[in-house]
Order: structure tokens, then C-alpha cells, then sequence
């Protein structure tokens, strides 16, 4: 497995240069962008710039591991808005050449969006429409679209066979499950999805979490190791299913001091997660 | 202009005879009909259509509901006893004579407006069109979930014809104002739905559309869908 964290981590000040010798120097294979999460990727850079950004991070001695965004967030796939989820398509659609153009293989979409006004019923349909929309633009790409986990936000997919289901209804191999093994919260155990969900999973996310302390007021994320996972059956699961992937550290909760510190930290923790001495 | 609840029981008063003979006039559109005079027509809104899925709606709705009904166009109408015009929004002169002379006719037309995912200036053009060929005011549309009270609303439309049931709001809606004819829905005080006699013929306005919820297998709105096609 190799390692790799987002370019959102990379402290607020700092250039994408700066953060690329940082993400080297702490021992990664790796760097994930984020489309629209950061100054130097956005839907308006261009892709002359995007091959700049692969110049860049091929000269820093590493490799883009994944195409992520968070724009889904406000441009729903299953939003009721065709105007919304048509700028959402078009999100993904970039996501997609650009991921090409980095010489990656997958992206990460935040797929369905369920809340008090675009209820469950309707946000299911919708999504598994949009995926079936865009699964040929990747197929031909050859790129893996990974439909997020992030069960808590979303409210949607909630549980592993759920998210199998739905997988199944799509039924394009070029989509699958970017798993975050830290958004299972209090709802259920990351190993279990690993185990359920191991063939169609395109890349992994890490972080901890901290089960039972709710969402209200301060996060429930954390470093890997300091939370409640059970990581030593995640490893485990992993070995199991044969997933011998990326594994992406995404560190929500960024420390107050020291800010690159966190960088080598993790990049520890995952060293250890990976030769299985948890 | 608000129309309050009390309002609408007055008018609706006076509307329920017509309501009543029309819906026993025509029969039912799951009955058979004379091969002259089609059952129902399911007019595609075209590539225009700010809402698209609704008319994927109504067709999957009606195939499930084993109704019997031709897809066509606005231009390309013929005699029917039910007209389904999904997701409507901007009409042309051309098809609005036609769907007067429908009316005159006597064919029951379910209009759903989509206008609400309008634009100003399309929305004005639609407001007129209503208002001088089927004689309904349509007040400005309402974003419903854009408040920060939003969370604290039923997020249902009451139904009172030709069912009483609840649908799902579906985010925007076009409330209007039913002139002589009846409301037949609301969104808490707000009159939604309208249902009016044009000739020999009936319309039927609505403001908030049904045709997405048929997508998300809603019973309810399919409920209603199928007792309207009973109703006509």
C-alpha cells in the first residue's frame, strides 16, 4: 500500500511548491488535490496549469493519488435544481479530464446529498441517474469514480450493505467506493465495510474518529490511533479483501502549533498501520 | 395577493357543484373509450423544459398505474378527455389557442406548472399567459426552504381533490389565486393548486410539481395521479 495526504493539509500560507517538499520530506508516495479546495486547482485552471501542477508534483519526486472535491457539497447531484445538479455533472466531468491529465486513475465525488428539504427517496434515484450518466465518460477515461462514505453529513448510504445496493443498482465497474474509515461514527465499524465493500473500493481515506461524543460543538475527528477504530481489525480486513491500494490521510482536525508536524506524525501512524504493527 | 383558508372555503362552496358534474360526466380513464377520442395524452414539455424529470414522471407513473395514454406534443394535440402537460412553463400564442379550444371542448387538462424554476422575465410572460387564457392569478413563486425558520415547516402539500392526501413540496411553488374556480391545495396558507371550469372543460393548475415524487416511488402522489384519472 502507499501513502498519501490531500493538498488541503497543506498549511494555510504556504505554496503548493512548499507543500510538496513538505509532503516528500514526511515520506509520502503521494498527494491527493482537491478541485476547488485549494488557490491552485479550480474549475477555472486551466489545463496547461493542470499539467504545470503534474510538472510540479513529478519534480517533487511524488505522485497524484486522486482527484477529490468538495464542491459537491453545494452542487448536489440530487439536488431538486436541474440548474445545480447540471453544474454538479459538470464537476465530475472535470474531475475526470483532469484526473487523466495528472495521471491518476481515481476521483473522489461526494454522491447524494439528503436533507430535510431533498428527502432519502428522492436523493436515491437521482444519484444512481447521475452515476449512470457519467460511468461511460470515466469507463473511457479509465478512471474510477469513488462515491464517498460520509454517512454522518450526507445522511445518505448509511450502512454497508446499503451502499452495496446501490453500487449494484448503479452497476458500472467505474464506480465503486472511496472508503473513509473515519466517517463511520457511531453507526457501524469501518472493517465491516471494508470486508463487505473490498472489490469496489477505489482508494481509502484515513482518519479517527471518536465514537459517542456526538456532533454537536467540537468534531468527532481525529489522528489516526487516537480515536476509537478499531485498527488493528482494519488492518486485518484490509489483508482480507486484498486492498493493496492508496491509503489518503485526511487529518480534519489540524494541530494549533507546529502545523507540519502533523504531517510527519501521520505519515508514522500510517507506516505503522501499513506494516500491520498496531 | 394572499387568499386566506377561510376565503377559500367560500369559494370552494361555490365551485363543488361543477367539480361533482364534471368528474361524473367524463367517466374514468381506466374505463374503455370510444376509439375516436383518445383517454389521455401526455404532452412531452420539450427540450426547453426547466424540469424534465417531472414528464419522466408522469409516464412512469401512468405506465405503472395501467392508464391508458399517448405521449405527444403541443402542437400535434387531438381530441382527448385528459391532457397532462408536465413541468409547464413558457407557452406560445399558437399553443395556447390550442389548449383553450381543448378546454372549450371539454377535455380535462392537468397543468403543471414548472414556472416556478423560471427566470423574471419568462415567469411575467407565464403569469399573463394564465391569467388571460385560463383566468387565474398566479402570485410571485416561493423558494420554501430558504428561510432559516424552513426547518420548522411541514414540508407537505395538503390535497383536497380529487383525493385528500399529502405530497411532498418540492422546494418552489407558484401559489395562485383560483378567481371563480376552487383551490384544491395548500401549502400551509397558501393556495397551491386550482381547479376551474373553461367551456365544457376543466383545469386543473398545479402550482407545486407532482411529477418528480412519482420518481421517488411517493404513494401518495401516485395516489392522487390515479384518482385524478378517475376523476376524468
Amino acid at each position: 500500500m502507499k501513502k498519501s495526504i490531500g493538498d488541503n493539509e497543506i498549511p494555510e500560507g504556504w505554496s503548493f511548491e512548499q507543500g510538496l517538499e513538505l509532503v516528500k520530506k514526511a515520506g509520502y508516495d503521494g498527494i491527493e488535490l482537491w478541485l476547488g479546495d485549494v488557490p491552485w486547482f479550480q474549475m477555472s485552471t486551466t489545463d496547461a496549469q493542470v499539467q504545470e501542477l503534474r510538472r510540479k508534483v513529478e519534480n517533487a519526486g511524488l505522485v497524484v493519488s486522486n482527484v477529490s472535491t468538495g464542491l459537491h457539497w453545494k452542487y448536489s447531484l440530487s439536488a431538486r435544481d436541474p440548474n445545480i445538479r447540471e453544474e454538479g455533472i459538470r464537476i465530475v466531468r472535470r474531475q475526470i479530464e483532469t484526473a487523466k491529465m495528472l495521471g491518476t486513475d481515481a476521483i473522489l465525488v461526494v454522491a447524494g446529498l439528503v436533507t430535510a428539504e431533498v428527502p432519502y427517496n428522492e436523493v436515491y434515484p437521482r444519484t444512481v441517474e447521475a452515476m449512470k450518466t457519467l460511468a461511460p465518460d470515466a469507463a473511457s477515461a479509465g478512471i474510477r469514480i469513488g462515491c464517498e462514505n460520509c454517512c454522518s453529513e450526507q445522511k445518505f448510504l448509511m450502512g454497508p450493505r446499503e451502499f452495496l445496493l446501490f453500487l449494484k443498482d448503479v452497476n458500472e465497474p467505474s464506480v465503486g467506493i472511496h472508503l473513509d474509515v473515519g466517517n463511520i461514527h457511531d453507526d457501524g465499524f469501518a472493517e465491516q465495510w471494508i470486508e463487505m465493500l473490498g472489490p469496489h473500493i477505489t482508494r481509502i481515506h484515513l482518519k479517527d474518529v471518536m465514537k459517542k461524543r456526538g456532533r454537536c460543538g467540537d468534531s468527532v475527528y481525529t489522528n489516526i490511533f487516537l480515536g476509537d477504530n478499531n485498527w488493528k481489525a482494519i488492518r486485518a480486513a484490509l489483508s482480507k479483501v486484498g486492498y493493496d491500494g492508496w491509503l489518503v490521510a485526511e487529518m480534519e482536525r489540524r494541530y494549533h502549533y507546529a502545523k507540519d508536524q502533523q504531517f510527519f506524525d501521520t505519515a508514522a501512524a500510517m507506516d505503522r498501520l501499513i506494516a500491520n504493527r498496531v | 395577493m394572499p387568499i386566506s383558508r377561510r376565503g377559500f372555503l367560500g369559494r370552494a362552496a361555490g365551485a363543488s357543484v361543477a367539480g361533482v358534474a364534471v368528474a361524473a360526466g367524463l367517466g374514468s380513464l381506466l374505463a374503455e373509450t370510444p376509439a375516436t377520442r383518445s383517454s389521455c395524452l401526455l404532452v412531452d414539455p420539450g427540450p426547453d423544459c426547466p424540469l424534465r424529470e417531472s414528464a419522466t414522471g408522469y409516464e412512469a407513473a401512468l405506465s405503472s398505474s395501467n392508464v391508458v395514454f399517448q405521449r405527444t406534443t403541443l402542437q400535434s394535440l387531438t381530441p382527448a378527455r385528459a391532457i397532462i402537460l408536465p413541468a409547464a412553463g413558457v407557452t406560445d400564442e399558437k399553443s395556447q389557442a390550442i389548449l383553450r379550444e381543448h378546454l372549450e371542448n371539454g377535455s380535462v387538462i392537468l397543468y403543471e406548472s414548472a414556472a416556478s424554476f423560471l427566470g423574471p422575465e419568462e415567469f411575467g410572460f407565464h403569469k399573463r399567459f394564465i391569467r388571460s387564457v385560463f383566468g387565474l392569478s398566479l402570485l410571485d413563486p416561493v423558494r420554501l426552504w430558504d428561510s432559516a425558520d424552513s426547518r420548522k415547516q411541514s414540508p407537505y402539500v395538503d390535497y383536497h381533490w380529487p383525493i385528500v392526501t399529502k405530497v411532498r413540496d418540492f422546494s418552489r411553488m407558484v401559489p395562485v389565486d383560483p378567481g371563480d374556480g376552487e383551490t384544491i391545495a395548500w401549502f400551509g396558507d397558501l393556495p397551491v393548486a386550482a381547479r376551474r371550469r373553461i367551456g365544457k372543460g376543466t383545469l386543473v393548475y398545479l402550482g407545486s410539481p407532482l411529477g418528480p415524487h412519482f420518481l421517488s416511488a411517493d404513494r401518495e402522489a401516485s395516489h392522487w395521479l390515479r384518482a385524478f384519472c378517475a376523476a376524468s
